[in-house]
Protein backbone atom coordinates (compact mmCIF):
# COMPACT_ATOMS: atom_id res chain seq x y z
CA UNK A 1 0.00 0.00 0.00
CA UNK A 2 1.51 3.33 -0.94
CA UNK A 3 0.49 5.73 1.62
CA UNK A 4 2.23 8.53 0.76
CA UNK A 5 0.37 8.35 -2.85
CA UNK A 6 -2.66 8.28 -1.29
CA UNK A 7 -1.80 11.30 1.33
CA UNK A 8 -0.44 13.17 -1.83
CA UNK A 9 -3.93 12.82 -3.69
CA UNK A 10 -6.05 13.36 -0.30
CA UNK A 11 -3.47 16.75 -0.25
CA UNK A 12 -3.90 17.69 -3.43
CA UNK A 13 -7.61 17.08 -3.73
CA UNK A 14 -8.31 19.08 -0.46
CA UNK A 15 -6.27 22.37 -1.76
CA UNK A 16 -8.57 21.82 -4.87
CA UNK A 17 -11.71 23.18 -2.82
CA UNK A 18 -9.71 26.26 -2.62
CA UNK A 19 -9.02 26.97 -5.70
CA UNK A 20 -12.62 26.62 -6.87
CA UNK A 21 -13.57 29.81 -9.15
CA UNK A 22 -15.84 32.63 -8.16
CA UNK A 23 -18.64 31.80 -10.00
CA UNK A 24 -18.68 28.17 -9.13
CA UNK A 25 -18.72 29.02 -5.50
CA UNK A 26 -21.91 31.53 -5.69
CA UNK A 27 -23.43 28.73 -8.10
CA UNK A 28 -22.96 26.44 -5.01
CA UNK A 29 -24.72 29.00 -2.40
CA UNK A 30 -27.31 29.63 -4.90
CA UNK A 31 -28.10 25.98 -5.11
CA UNK A 32 -27.64 25.81 -1.43
CA UNK A 33 -30.19 28.71 -0.31
CA UNK A 34 -32.94 27.43 -3.18
CA UNK A 35 -32.46 23.93 -0.81
CA UNK A 36 -33.60 25.61 2.12
CA UNK A 37 -36.06 27.95 0.66
CA UNK A 38 -37.75 24.27 -0.59
CA UNK A 39 -37.71 23.37 2.75
CA UNK A 40 -40.00 26.16 4.14
CA UNK A 41 -42.11 26.29 1.61
CA UNK A 42 -42.91 22.85 2.65
CA UNK A 43 -43.53 23.60 5.83
CA UNK A 44 -45.32 26.71 4.94
CA UNK A 45 -47.95 24.49 3.02
CA UNK A 46 -47.83 21.24 5.94
CA UNK A 47 -48.99 24.89 7.67
CA UNK A 48 -51.41 25.72 5.21
CA UNK A 49 -52.57 21.87 5.11
CA UNK A 50 -52.97 22.11 9.01
CA UNK A 51 -54.89 25.07 8.90
CA UNK A 52 -57.27 24.15 6.40
CA UNK A 53 -58.00 21.23 8.41
CA UNK A 54 -58.51 22.77 11.87
CA UNK A 55 -61.05 25.01 9.59
CA UNK A 56 -63.06 21.98 8.25
CA UNK A 57 -62.83 19.96 11.77
CA UNK A 58 -64.43 23.36 13.50
CA UNK A 59 -67.44 23.81 11.16
CA UNK A 60 -68.12 20.42 11.50
CA UNK A 61 -68.39 20.81 15.12
CA UNK A 62 -70.81 24.06 14.38
CA UNK A 63 -72.61 21.86 12.08
CA UNK A 64 -73.53 19.19 14.94
CA UNK A 65 -73.73 21.18 17.61
CA UNK A 66 -76.28 23.77 15.64
CA UNK A 67 -78.06 21.64 13.72
CA UNK A 68 -80.08 19.51 16.44
CA UNK A 69 -81.30 22.65 17.58
CA UNK A 70 -83.41 23.39 14.41
CA UNK A 71 -86.69 21.75 15.56
CA UNK A 72 -89.28 20.05 13.40
CA UNK A 73 -93.03 21.70 12.95
CA UNK A 74 -94.20 19.31 14.64
CA UNK A 75 -92.29 20.34 17.99
CA UNK A 76 -92.86 23.91 17.18
CA UNK A 77 -96.50 22.89 17.69
CA UNK A 78 -95.99 20.93 20.59
CA UNK A 79 -94.11 23.30 22.44
CA UNK A 80 -96.87 26.24 21.43
CA UNK A 81 -99.93 24.29 22.02
CA UNK A 82 -101.52 24.45 25.70
CA UNK A 83 -100.78 21.69 28.25
CA UNK A 84 -104.17 20.25 27.59
CA UNK A 85 -103.96 19.68 24.00
CA UNK A 86 -103.68 15.88 23.80
CA UNK A 87 -101.59 13.99 21.38
CA UNK A 88 -104.71 12.52 19.48
CA UNK A 89 -105.66 16.19 19.28
CA UNK A 90 -102.28 16.50 17.95
CA UNK A 91 -102.88 13.91 15.14
CA UNK A 92 -106.11 16.27 14.03
CA UNK A 93 -104.35 19.02 13.83
CA UNK A 94 -102.29 17.12 11.30
CA UNK A 95 -104.98 16.45 9.50
CA UNK A 96 -106.37 19.34 9.41
CA UNK A 97 -106.39 19.98 5.72
CA UNK A 98 -107.66 16.51 5.01
CA UNK A 99 -111.02 17.26 7.08
CA UNK A 100 -111.90 20.64 5.88
CA UNK A 101 -111.75 19.07 2.32
CA UNK A 102 -114.09 16.26 3.47
CA UNK A 103 -115.96 18.98 4.66
CA UNK A 104 -116.42 20.58 1.91
CA UNK A 105 -117.34 17.87 -0.31
CA UNK B 1 -33.70 24.56 12.65
CA UNK B 2 -32.41 25.79 9.20
CA UNK B 3 -29.09 26.98 10.53
CA UNK B 4 -27.60 23.78 11.43
CA UNK B 5 -28.50 21.99 8.06
CA UNK B 6 -27.26 25.42 6.03
CA UNK B 7 -23.85 24.94 7.89
CA UNK B 8 -23.35 21.36 6.94
CA UNK B 9 -24.15 22.20 3.12
CA UNK B 10 -21.87 24.28 3.33
CA UNK B 11 -19.15 22.81 4.53
CA UNK B 12 -19.71 19.78 2.22
CA UNK B 13 -21.13 21.67 -1.29
CA UNK B 14 -17.62 22.05 -2.40
CA UNK B 15 -16.18 18.49 -1.75
CA UNK B 16 -20.00 17.21 -2.94
CA UNK B 17 -19.24 19.41 -6.20
CA UNK B 18 -15.90 18.33 -6.91
CA UNK B 19 -17.19 14.83 -6.68
CA UNK B 20 -19.65 15.39 -9.38
CA UNK B 21 -17.42 17.13 -11.47
CA UNK B 22 -15.22 14.56 -11.44
CA UNK B 23 -17.47 12.01 -12.26
CA UNK B 24 -19.50 13.86 -14.92
CA UNK B 25 -16.65 15.92 -16.65
CA UNK B 26 -18.80 18.61 -16.48
CA UNK B 27 -19.31 22.05 -14.28
CA UNK B 28 -23.07 22.63 -14.88
CA UNK B 29 -24.00 18.66 -14.49
CA UNK B 30 -22.21 18.31 -11.38
CA UNK B 31 -23.80 21.89 -10.12
CA UNK B 32 -27.20 20.21 -11.16
CA UNK B 33 -26.79 16.89 -9.15
CA UNK B 34 -25.01 19.03 -5.88
CA UNK B 35 -28.34 21.23 -6.19
CA UNK B 36 -30.82 18.21 -6.47
CA UNK B 37 -28.78 16.21 -3.76
CA UNK B 38 -29.31 19.34 -1.20
CA UNK B 39 -33.01 19.32 -2.14
CA UNK B 40 -33.28 15.61 -1.12
CA UNK B 41 -31.58 15.73 1.90
CA UNK B 42 -33.32 19.49 3.11
CA UNK B 43 -36.95 17.97 2.13
CA UNK B 44 -36.46 14.36 3.32
CA UNK B 45 -33.86 14.47 6.06
CA UNK B 46 -33.82 17.45 7.56
CA UNK B 47 -35.48 16.14 10.97
CA UNK B 48 -33.37 13.63 11.56
CA UNK B 49 -30.02 14.23 14.62
CA UNK B 50 -27.16 16.16 12.39
CA UNK B 51 -24.96 13.44 12.67
CA UNK B 52 -27.30 11.53 10.24
CA UNK B 53 -26.79 14.13 7.41
CA UNK B 54 -23.22 13.27 6.57
CA UNK B 55 -23.47 9.42 5.29
CA UNK B 56 -27.51 10.22 3.92
CA UNK B 57 -25.90 13.09 1.67
CA UNK B 58 -22.68 11.14 0.85
CA UNK B 59 -25.57 8.42 -0.62
CA UNK B 60 -27.79 11.05 -2.13
CA UNK B 61 -24.63 12.58 -4.03
CA UNK B 62 -23.62 9.23 -5.15
CA UNK B 63 -26.98 7.80 -6.28
CA UNK B 64 -27.17 11.10 -8.37
CA UNK B 65 -24.04 10.41 -9.67
CA UNK B 66 -25.13 6.75 -10.86
CA UNK B 67 -28.43 8.54 -11.96
CA UNK B 68 -26.72 10.88 -14.27
CA UNK B 69 -24.48 8.03 -15.57
CA UNK B 70 -27.25 5.78 -16.04
CA UNK B 71 -28.84 8.78 -18.40
CA UNK B 72 -26.27 8.91 -20.06
CA UNK B 73 -25.62 5.64 -20.81
CA UNK B 74 -29.00 5.59 -22.61
CA UNK B 75 -28.75 8.89 -24.19
CA UNK B 76 -25.73 7.35 -25.75
CA UNK B 77 -27.45 4.16 -26.78
CA UNK B 78 -30.17 5.97 -28.25
CA UNK B 79 -28.95 9.33 -29.56
CA UNK B 80 -25.27 8.49 -30.17
CA UNK B 81 -26.08 9.66 -33.75
CA UNK B 82 -27.18 12.96 -32.72
CA UNK B 83 -24.15 15.56 -33.00
CA UNK B 84 -21.86 15.89 -29.93
CA UNK B 85 -22.50 18.42 -26.69
CA UNK B 86 -20.04 20.59 -25.29
CA UNK B 87 -19.86 18.40 -22.09
CA UNK B 88 -17.65 15.98 -24.36
CA UNK B 89 -15.51 19.48 -25.79
CA UNK B 90 -15.11 20.54 -21.80
CA UNK B 91 -13.01 16.86 -21.27
CA UNK B 92 -9.72 17.57 -20.96
CA UNK B 93 -7.03 14.96 -22.32
CA UNK B 94 -4.47 13.68 -20.84
CA UNK B 95 -2.16 15.13 -23.54
CA UNK B 96 -3.34 18.65 -22.86
CA UNK B 97 -2.91 18.68 -19.57
CA UNK B 98 0.40 17.68 -19.24
CA UNK B 99 1.00 20.36 -22.22
CA UNK B 100 0.06 22.88 -19.80
CA UNK B 101 1.64 21.23 -17.08
CA UNK B 102 5.11 22.12 -18.63
CA UNK B 103 4.37 26.07 -18.77
CA UNK B 104 2.86 26.59 -15.36
CA UNK B 105 5.48 27.27 -12.62
CA UNK B 106 3.21 29.14 -10.63
CA UNK B 107 2.03 26.78 -7.24
CA UNK B 108 -2.15 27.59 -8.13
CA UNK B 109 -1.57 26.49 -11.50
CA UNK B 110 0.64 23.77 -10.64
CA UNK B 111 -2.57 21.91 -7.89
CA UNK B 112 -4.89 22.91 -10.59
CA UNK B 113 -2.91 21.14 -13.22
CA UNK B 114 -2.53 17.95 -10.68
CA UNK B 115 -6.38 18.19 -10.66
CA UNK B 116 -6.70 18.61 -14.00
CA UNK B 117 -4.63 15.31 -14.85
CA UNK B 118 -5.94 13.35 -11.69
CA UNK B 119 -9.70 14.16 -13.92
CA UNK B 120 -8.84 12.54 -16.31
CA UNK B 121 -7.86 9.93 -14.70
CA UNK B 122 -10.33 9.13 -12.73
CA UNK B 123 -12.63 9.81 -15.64
CA UNK B 124 -10.98 7.06 -17.55
CA UNK B 125 -11.99 5.02 -14.37
CA UNK B 126 -15.66 2.43 -14.11
CA UNK B 127 -17.84 4.54 -12.21
CA UNK B 128 -17.53 2.45 -8.80
CA UNK B 129 -13.75 2.28 -8.77
CA UNK B 130 -14.02 6.38 -8.96
CA UNK B 131 -16.81 6.36 -6.45
CA UNK B 132 -14.81 4.21 -4.16
CA UNK B 133 -11.63 5.62 -3.99
CA UNK B 134 -12.72 9.44 -3.74
CA UNK B 135 -15.01 8.18 -0.86
CA UNK B 136 -12.44 5.92 0.50
CA UNK B 137 -9.57 8.26 -0.06
CA UNK B 138 -10.92 12.04 0.01
CA UNK B 139 -13.74 11.80 2.29
CA UNK B 140 -12.09 9.57 4.40
CA UNK B 141 -14.92 6.78 4.54
CA UNK B 142 -14.16 3.17 6.12
CA UNK B 143 -15.13 0.40 4.01
CA UNK B 144 -18.67 0.01 5.84
CA UNK B 145 -19.62 3.79 5.69
CA UNK B 146 -18.33 3.51 1.91
CA UNK B 147 -20.88 0.15 1.03
CA UNK B 148 -23.44 2.13 2.68
CA UNK B 149 -22.82 5.47 0.48
CA UNK B 150 -22.21 3.21 -2.40
CA UNK B 151 -25.14 0.54 -1.83
CA UNK B 152 -23.38 -2.47 -2.28
CA UNK B 153 -21.36 -4.90 -0.10
CA UNK B 154 -17.84 -3.92 1.99
CA UNK B 155 -16.62 -6.44 -0.47
CA UNK B 156 -16.96 -4.45 -3.87
CA UNK B 157 -15.84 -1.62 -2.17
CA UNK B 158 -12.41 -2.97 -1.29
CA UNK B 159 -12.61 -4.43 -4.67
CA UNK B 160 -13.28 -1.39 -6.81
CA UNK B 161 -11.06 0.63 -4.26
CA UNK B 162 -7.98 -1.21 -4.58
CA UNK B 163 -7.95 -1.87 -8.47
CA UNK B 164 -8.68 1.66 -9.08
CA UNK B 165 -5.57 2.54 -6.31
CA UNK B 166 -3.49 0.59 -8.64
CA UNK B 167 -4.83 1.91 -11.67
CA UNK B 168 -4.12 5.73 -10.69
CA UNK B 169 -0.55 4.74 -8.87
CA UNK B 170 0.58 3.73 -11.96
CA UNK B 171 -0.61 6.16 -14.12
CA UNK B 172 0.34 9.39 -11.84
CA UNK B 173 2.78 7.63 -9.81
CA UNK B 174 5.88 9.56 -11.88
CA UNK B 175 3.57 12.99 -11.00
CA UNK B 176 2.52 12.36 -7.75
CA UNK B 177 5.30 10.05 -5.45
Amino acid sequence: MNNNFEKNVQQQLDISLNTLDAATQSQLSQARYKALAAAKKTKFKLGQWFSGLTTAVVLALLVMVVMPTQKSPTHLLLETSPDWVLVSDLELYQDLDFYQWLDET
Amino acid sequence: MSDPLNQFLADNEKRAFRMAQFATGNRDDALDIVQEAMIKLVNKYRYLPEQDWPPLFHRIVQRQITDWHRSQTIRQKFFGWLPTTNEQQTETSLDQVEDLSARTPDMHLLNEQAIELLQAELQLLPLRQRQAFLLRCWQGLNTAETAAAMGCSTGSVKTHYHRALNVLRNKLGETWP
